[in-house]
């Protein structure tokens, strides 16, 4: 077995380990843990394993990660033949990639926490998680518009990174928390590029993009979407 | 994608022919915010039910009836709408007629500010600061349309045209537009001019 995950569905951190898998085609065992209401990840024995008490927690054959942006370089260093999802020889964009990992936590922290409040009735001060949230994604349009100007449209580089998929889950589940992302064009079509990556996986609140048909059914909906 | 305009909430969307369409953004079937639809083809599929409807406004498909005979009243309020300059203009009570930008102009970006139209206004006219650390020196704002479109001249060649838009939950969208010849080290400085100019007209 490649690695083990401990998982929780409807974690937006949990995943962002899916969805690179996914992404990059690995196989994988998984481990589910009652988050809610259980609370098991705050229990023995899963505490012997990250004591820290938070999911995910990834374990490979030589060690245990259970921060969510360590597990995504080391799926990426192990199954990315490529080296663009961690451009690890790309020095100009390798530092960009790493402070957008950075920036992911404030996500989790921010928007993360609120949609916890508003689903889970976790403790939460709505309000400053909500400002932290917005300010959140103003920042991250701002770099998505700057991207555009500069004919990308992904956070850093040429083409995906970690950075994207570090960042996509709890953009994209905003709304859950409730902060839409009308007030914001461009992350709205970088979320559109994130959901039309090959191999792209759901999770509860982020679908599929609608496959366009030909009306007569005779192409094979190879149009992009344009969602409402 | 979802657009509000004074006390309208629309949703403005384009087939894959191109044709732009402004609703109101109310299903007529149960009132869902077509917003949340999704075009497929000439149609915009409602996320709800899925009926369907193409772009005069008229539902041709119900999923759960593909027989019915639809009788062509069936159809969301629409709206006239003209696209000019890369900006969609849309008039809720009559024709819709785009003020006249001068030509060369291109959209940068679209950002959302947390204040009224005339707070934003009465912002840029009393305060605002010249556009810094690259190329762009004296601002001087003209007003082309009162409240509507202004003008900020940066530097000699470049212009910033804004477009504003209020809406009634007292925020104001912006459309900013750079001429044409702007390069891109100029167009990310305007870019973050305005960020800091909605960060000063929010700021209490
Ligand atoms: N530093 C961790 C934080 C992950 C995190 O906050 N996970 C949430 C679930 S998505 C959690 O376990 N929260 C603990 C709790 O709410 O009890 C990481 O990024 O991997
Ligand atoms: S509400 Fe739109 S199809 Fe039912």
């Amino acid at each position: 077995m490649t690695f083990t995950l401990y998982n929780y569905v409807l974690s937006g951190n949990c995943y962002k380990i899916r969805l690179l898998a996914a992404l990059l085609d690995v196989q994988y065992g998984t481990v589910a843990v009652n988050f809610h209401p259980g609370g098991e990840h705050r229990q023995e024995p899963l505490l012997r394993l990250n004591p820290a008490g938070t999911l995910p927690i990834m374990v490979t054959s030589d060690q245990t990660l259970t921060e969510t942006q360590a597990m995504l370089v080391w799926l990426a260093q192990h199954y990315d033949d490529s080296n663009s999802w961690w451009p690890i020889h790309d020095l100009d964009t390798l530092p960009t990639v790493i402070q957008w990992l950075g920036f992911a936590n404030r996500l989790t922290s921010s928007i993360g926490a609120l949609r916890q409040h508003t689903l889970l009735n976790k403790p939460a001060d709505a309000s400053t998680t909500r400002a932290a949230g917005i300010a959140a994604l103003r920042e991250l349009e701002c770099r998505l518009a700057e991207q555009s100007i500069r004919g990308e449209q992904w956070l850093a580089g040429k083409s995906p990174t970690v950075a994207d998929i570090a960042c996509f889950p709890y953009t994209a589940l905003s709304p859950d928390a409730g902060i839409e992302n009308d007030d914001y064009p461009a992350i709205r079509s970088w979320l559109h590029s994130v959901r039309s990556l090959d191999g792209f996986i759901t999770m509860p609140g982020i679908h599929e993009l609608h496959q366009m048909r030909d009306p007569a059914g005779a192409s094979a909906g190879t149009l992009r979407d344009h969602h409402g | 994608m979802r657009a509000k305009t004074g006390h309208e909430d629309l949703v403005v969307w384009r087939s894959a022919s191109g044709v732009l369409s402004a609703w109101e953004n109310r299903c007529p079937h149960r009132g869902m915010r077509l917003s949340h639809g999704f075009v497929r083809g000439e149609s915009l599929a409602c996320a709800y039910h899925g009926w369907h409807f193409e772009c005069s406004g008229r539902c041709h498909y119900i999923p759960a009836h593909p027989e019915l005979e639809l009788p062509r009243t069936i159809k969301p309020t629409t709206f006239d709408v003209v696209e000019r300059d890369g900006l969609v203009w849309v008039n809720t009570t009559e024709k819709a007629i785009p003020f006249s930008l001068p030509a060369g102009a291109t959209p940068l970006r679209s950002i959302t500010c947390n204040t009224t139209l005339d707070a934003l206004t009465n912002h840029i006219f009393g305060t605002t600061k010249p556009c810094s650390n690259s190329g762009c020196h004296s601002t001087t704002v003209e007003s082309q349309q009162p409240c509507v479109l202004s003008t900020l001249l940066t530097d000699s060649s470049h212009r910033v045209y804004l477009a504003m838009q209020a809406s009634e939950d007292h925020t104001t969208v912006v459309h900013a537009l750079l001429s044409m010849e702007a390069n891109e080290t100029q167009r990310i400085t305007v870019s973050r001019w305005l960020e800091s100019l909605r960060r000063e007209a929010e700021s209490p």
